[in-house]
């Protein structure tokens, strides 16, 4: 037997581990052997914590660059908000202050989402279209001060397309204070003309008259302001005055707009 | 020395590939180390032992099976004194070193065939190139017991 088990040691041993291992593989789930293990873990924690220090310093690093990156958005956001906070304080109540300016007219606000250059005509397009109330018909377009900035040409359902008063081929009919009537187009930068005025009206008109839109079209409201004269000529070659005005709006800086019903 | 094997098996980088840890399984390397030191039948027990604890720490869920395959490893690794040629040695082992990963991996893992005998070539691989790198950093140890 002795000699047997001399012969057969290594074996039974093997044997017996393997079985001592199928024994806790079968009684893993009991409380004593999950115990043992909590209990092994928490000594594997200890001898693991320097590695476990490290890796937590490491991904702190990690955390730090995403909430740099959120802080970055955030930032963004929280100027585009204060932007809004400014715009909403600003044109609260706009309907009051332009009642005042132009009275018995309605305004509909819209916001500028985008600007086109194109070598035909000069336009920009707003955020308000048929189902927000625009007209079908053209309408006058003023700035939060009452000046005029052009008129609603091309009309869908949800975007409005401005005809700009910058644009060459824009025309209005305007009219002075002393009701002397004349014609406005743009020549370029902020400057125009007011065309069509007879040299008899000389020495009514003076730089620094403001000219305003007239009561003879349906298409703008009368008495916007238009523009400002800034010199008058009598020129001997010409049959009219040739008077340079500037634009009163500032249609590079606006991002609001009003339509005038 | 198996404390050093310890101490680098908790630091050892672990490699993610294809969803997987990849990393040199030092209880491996201190049972081959044990085969050249020790008899069969310390091997085995020494073997046991690191694999009960393997399996608490690291696979629960299999507490038990996957230290009958360190076990067997064991056993094996306990015939390599019977080995006289030493490339013969490392031959035997290597192959022993790939059954033992191929049968942990097809116990533990779903993936398909293919993907366990890659994710076993590339265990073996990191683990025999490990044992390699520290018999080269302490060669006059294992030129000792190599003998």
């Amino acid at each position: 037997m002795k000699k047997i088990y001399n012969l057969y040691r290594d074996f039974l041993i093997f044997i017996l581990c393997c079985l001592i291992s199928i024994l806790l593989f079968l009684i893993k789930d009991t409380n004593n052997i999950k115990k043992v293990r909590f209990n092994i873990s928490n000594l594997f924690s200890i001898i693991y914590s320097p590695k476990d220090l490290f890796n937590k310093l490491s991904s702190l690093e990690e955390e730090n660059i995403i909430l740099m990156n959120n802080l970055k958005i955030i930032s963004e956001n929280n100027k585009v908000l204060e932007q809004r906070l400014r715009d909403t304080k600003k044109y609260f109540k706009y309907d009051d202050k332009l009642s005042k300016l132009i009275p018995n007219y309605n305004f509909i606000p819209g916001r500028i989402i985008e600007h086109s250059f194109s070598g035909i005509a000069d336009f920009f397009t707003i955020n308000i279209g048929l189902k927000d109330g625009v007209p079908k018909d053209s309408k006058g377009v003023i700035n939060f001060n009452g000046d005029l900035i052009g008129r609603t040409f091309s009309i869908n359902d949800y975007n409005t397309q401005i005809h700009k008063i910058t644009d060459k081929n824009f025309n209005v009919f305007v009219t002075t204070n002393n009701g002397i009537k004349g014609q406005f187009s743009y020549i370029n930068g902020n400057n125009g003309m007011m065309a069509s005025v007879s040299k008899k009206y000389e020495k009514e008109i003076e730089p620094g008259d403001t000219i305003y839109t007239s009561n003879s079209s349906t298409v703008f409201a009368p008495n916007i302001p238009v523009a400002k004269i800034i010199s008058i000529k009598n020129s001997a070659q010409k049959h009219e005055l040739d008077i340079k005005v500037k634009i009163l709006a500032d249609i590079n800086s606006i991002n609001n707009v009003f339509i005038v019903e | 020395m198996i404390p050093f094997f310890l101490l680098l098996l908790l630091y050892a980088p672990i490699i993610y590939y294809n969803s997987s840890n990849l990393s040199p399984n030092f209880f491996i390397i201190i049972i081959i180390y044990c085969g050249f030191k020790y008899s069969r039948i310390t091997i085995i027990i020494i073997s046991f032992f690191l694999g009960i604890f393997q399996d608490f720490l690291i696979q629960y869920e299999y507490l038990g099976i996957t230290s009958i395959l360190i076990i067997s490893f064991g056993y094996a690794i306990g015939n390599i004194k019977k080995i006289k040629n030493i490339y013969m040695k490392y031959i035997f082992i290597i192959i022993s070193i790939f059954i033992f990963f191929y049968s942990n991996e097809f116990i533990t893992s779903s993936e398909n065939f293919f993907l366990i005998i890659k994710n076993s070539l590339i265990n073996t691989f990191i683990t025999v190139a490990t044992y390699f790198l520290i018999r080269f950093l302490f060669r006059r140890r294992f030129f000792i017991i190599e003998k």
